[in-house]
């Protein structure tokens, strides 16, 4: 297992972009993309943190 | 190391390759410069691409992380010791001015977006100093600026007709400023020992170089802060809400903004296709924002997260707790916090919150303040020495030695020697190599193209109109030499001499972008450019020289400009000059080679020309049908009305429209010059490509070719139109339609033909 730290990408998603070649990626894809990062605690779109700051500015 | 092949693992690393070339002295350079002057020492200087780096290793190791013109600074300073301190000085004023901000965002502008990219890619990797790219891209500014226009219309009781567009496009720069200073401030805050580089990369693209952030969590941290900023700020400008350009009946789509993607620089597993990567995270990203705006959330996304967060030890799962319930209530916190971030955002909202500042000057308050708030990003910029601080290179400002049909960079050069010679600096060999090279990056060069920006097309169509006449006076007039080329050129007399311009629009290079990705695109548009164009312009008759003879310059897009001075000499001294007749000849030239080019097996075309193509490309190519470049799907549906026809489809392949004109003004006079000239040949480019974008689709509807989606089913070859601006540049007329045989309009008849025809006619002369 590849871990969030690791300077190497997992290997699914190593293989999930060499499958989709040197072109612009659908936004089915891109959706795909970002799920297995994020699964594999790596930096990707999420705007839970983002809201997470917003609602805490709220509160102050 | 040996040529672009080995800075393949680099992030645009042929940029590298082209960059250390310039300092390299091989031995046949050493020889020649030995047998001039014996007594030069090159003992310093690099003899490989090789000792470039190491050199450049020292330099990071000494002063970190620098911007391109820094580099290059310091490597000069490096191979030039103990020259005379005026020389040093002006060559790092030199290129510390090429520092100097671009005037919407405040960052470095397109010309270094390539070599920053690739030195922050081999920074990380030659010294494993951590090393973060930020990847930006705003949303909606067409739809911004159409919102302004509605606004300022609404204000001012007019229709939004009334309103000019580059007023409403004022504020939208404002609003893109407030956001990328607000970015490099806050990152600016976060990691206050950090290397910042932010450059715009493209129109609504930034990049943002960081020496910091290494580990996941801290990039995670930055991701989520500075899109919580982005959104606090696009709210306080009352922009969340307005309808999208493309998808205006997309609420998630709605508003102004920008999203990012951080990458770790010593993360990257394929060069060539990390752009597409965070390109996918961006648009990902923009989806989620838009929900959250809203108060939703995506579930899916955030249940990942979730898991990912779990897996890695980054949440702790509670006692008595399943996976799935600590996924279940981080799904609940996130949606109870979206609802208040969208409720916390309305608050900031002016368009919501009346208490806030209304209206236009409520937007320009806000960002007014914020930017004294925000400061300005310490960059290196020094003041260009005076001698080169001026656009003014041609006529009387002409420097000496320099010929009309000179380059741009070569003017500058000269202007520099003089500047030396009269100071009474000698420069050695190696003094005069980087001197030169240095005063060259006053003509930057388009990174994506690899031709000139725009700016020096501006500059370059001024010194031209400034030198025709010089040029004209220089001629023997009756000399047969000169006969001859008038005869050639389709003309009667020296006075009929004039420089020459034309605006190239191709069309579908998004399309090259989304199916072959940036890179290869890339190649793509540097072959339009030099061997299209380039080439089209050669085989017109003009003559490949030593000297430069004509000019090209990349707009963005598939936009291109070309400038063609009055005239020249070959290599055997025999003239040539600039004509409609020669312009018709490269148009023709360029259908041709655009015809080619649709003809071309893409993956054979890629591979020879340095592209990126391994078995999964060619795997890729096969499965999509993608065999020529003919087959370069149009991404976007383009709808045009014929009377009763509404016609719907996609304009495959590429195609090219030609707009030529003389250049012929007075650059004294108000409301004109390089900048108003080359805008007016573009707007009538595009709005050729326009029509005949509608052109193709209309016929192939009619001959009932277009299939089930609407795509022309085979690619329609190039029809070409021209125009020629008369004697100021405000007014264009028509010389031909497609297939027009007549095509050189006698001057005289210029005015009354301008006064006539004063809306261009699409192909075939169709109204």
């Amino acid at each position: 297992m590849t871990s969030a730290g690791s300077k190497q990408l997992p290997e699914e998603i190593v293989e999930f972009m060499a499958k989709i070649g040197p072109r612009s990626l659908t936004d089915e894809e891109a959706r795909a993309l970002n799920l297995l990062r994020l699964k594999h605690g790596l930096p990707a779109a999420s705007a839970a943190g983002v809201a997470a700051i917003l609602a805490d500015k709220d509160k102050g | 190391m040996a040529g672009a092949q080995a800075w393949q693992q680099v992030l645009e690393g042929d940029s590298i390759d082209r960059f250390f070339a310039h300092f390299v002295l091989d031995d046949a350079q050493r020889g020649k410069i030995l047998r001039d002057y014996p007594s030069a020492d090159l003992s310093h200087l690099p003899s490989s691409k090789a000792d470039v780096l190491k050199d450049l290793h020292d330099i990071w190791q000494r002063d970190g992380f620098l911007t391109p013109a820094e580099t290059q600074a310091a490597l000069i300073e490096k191979y030039l010791p103990g020259a005379d301190e005026r020389l040093t000085r002006f060559i790092r004023d030199t290129e510390l001015s090429r520092n100097k901000p671009e005037t919407v965002t405040g960052y470095l502008s397109k010309e270094h977006a390539y070599l920053a990219t690739a030195l922050a890619h081999l920074y990380a990797q030659q010294t494993g100093m951590p090393m973060t790219m930020v990847e930006v891209d705003f949303s909606n500014m067409g739809g911004t600026n159409d919102y302004f226009r509605q606004k300022l219309a609404s204000e001012k009781a007019v229709l939004p007709l009334d309103i000019p567009q580059r007023e409403a496009e004022v504020l939208t720069d404002l609003a893109v400023r407030v956001l990328s200073a607000g970015m490099t401030a806050d990152i600016a805050a976060m990691y206050p020992d950090a290397r910042i580089v932010p450059i715009r990369t493209g129109g609504d693209e930034l990049r943002i170089l960081i020496t910091g952030v290494s580990e996941p969590a801290e990039q995670l941290r930055l991701s989520d802060t500075l899109h919580a900023n982005i959104e606090k700020r696009v709210a306080a400008m009352g922009l969340q809400d307005h309808p999208h350009l493309k998808a205006p009946e997309d609420p998630r789509r709605a508003g102004f903004g920008a999203a990012l993607a951080v990458q770790d620089m010593h993360q990257i597993s394929n060069p060539g296709t990390l752009i597409q990567e965070l390109d996918a995270r961006i648009t990902e990203m923009k989806n989620q924002l838009g929900m959250m705006r809203l108060g939703m959330i995506d579930r899916e996304a955030v249940a990942a997260e979730a898991e990912g967060k779990l897996r890695f030890g980054l949440i702790r799962m509670p006692l008595g707790l399943s996976a799935d319930d600590v996924i279940d209530l981080e799904i609940a916190k996130a949606q109870k916090n979206a609802e208040k971030a969208a409720h916390a955002l309305r608050d900031m909202n002016p368009e919501y919150n009346p208490e806030l500042p209304q209206g236009v000057d409520g937007f320009k308050n806000y960002a007014a303040q914020t930017m004294a708030q925000l400061g300005r990003l310490a960059m290196a910029v020094a003041v260009l020495p005076q001698i080169l601080d001026t656009d003014k290179l041609g006529g009387p400002f002409r420097p000496m030695g320099i010929r009309p049909s000179d380059s741009l960079e070569r003017r500058y050069v000269a202007r520099a020697l003089e500047h030396f010679d009269q100071e009474g600096i000698a420069l050695s060999p190696a003094a005069l190599r980087f001197l030169k090279l240095s005063v060259r990056g006053l003509a930057p060069e388009d990174p994506s193209a690899q031709v000139m920006m725009p700016v020096g097309m501006v500059r370059m169509i001024d010194n031209a109109a400034a030198d025709a006449q010089d040029f004209r006076a220089q001629v023997t007039v009756h000399h047969s030499d000169v006969d001859a080329a008038l005869r050639t050129a389709g003309l009667k007399s020296m006075q009929q001499v004039m420089p020459q311009a034309m605006a190239v629009s191709v069309h579908n290079l998004a399309g090259l972008n989304s199916a072959l990705g940036h890179h290869n695109a890339d190649i793509v548009l540097r072959h339009i450019a030099h061997e299209v164009i380039g080439g089209a312009i050669h085989a017109a008759g003009v003559p490949r020289q030593a000297r430069s003879s004509f000019a090209i310059a990349h707009h963005g897009g598939g936009n291109f400009s070309v400038l063609l001075p009055a005239g020249g000499t070959d290599a055997q001294g025999r003239s040539w000059f600039a004509s409609q007749a020669l312009i018709h000849k490269a148009r023709g030239e360029i259908k041709e080679r655009i015809g080619q080019l649709n003809k071309s097996p893409i993956a054979k075309f890629l591979s020879q020309n340095g592209g990126y193509v391994d078995q999964d490309v060619y795997q890729y190519l096969e499965e999509k049908n993608l065999n020529t470049f003919a087959d370069i799907r149009d991404p976007k549906e383009r709808t045009y009305v014929f009377g009763d026809d509404i016609v719907k489809g996609r304009v495959n392949g590429i195609h090219a429209i030609v707009v030529g004109a003389a250049v012929s003004y007075d650059p004294q006079m108000p409301g004109t010059g390089g900048g108003v000239f080359i805008g007016n040949l573009r707007t009538r480019a595009d709005a050729m490509m326009e029509q005949y974008r509608g052109a193709v689709l209309h016929q192939l509807y009619k001959q009932g070719a277009l299939d089930g989606d609407h795509t022309p089913v085979r690619p329609f070859q190039a029809a070409f139109n021209s125009y020629a601006i008369g004697n100021h540049a405000g007014a264009a007329f028509i010389l031909g339609g497609a297939d027009a045989k007549k095509y050189v309009q006698p001057q005289e008849t210029a005015a009354a033909d301008d006064r006539r025809q004063d809306k261009p006619k699409g192909p075939g002369g169709r109204a």
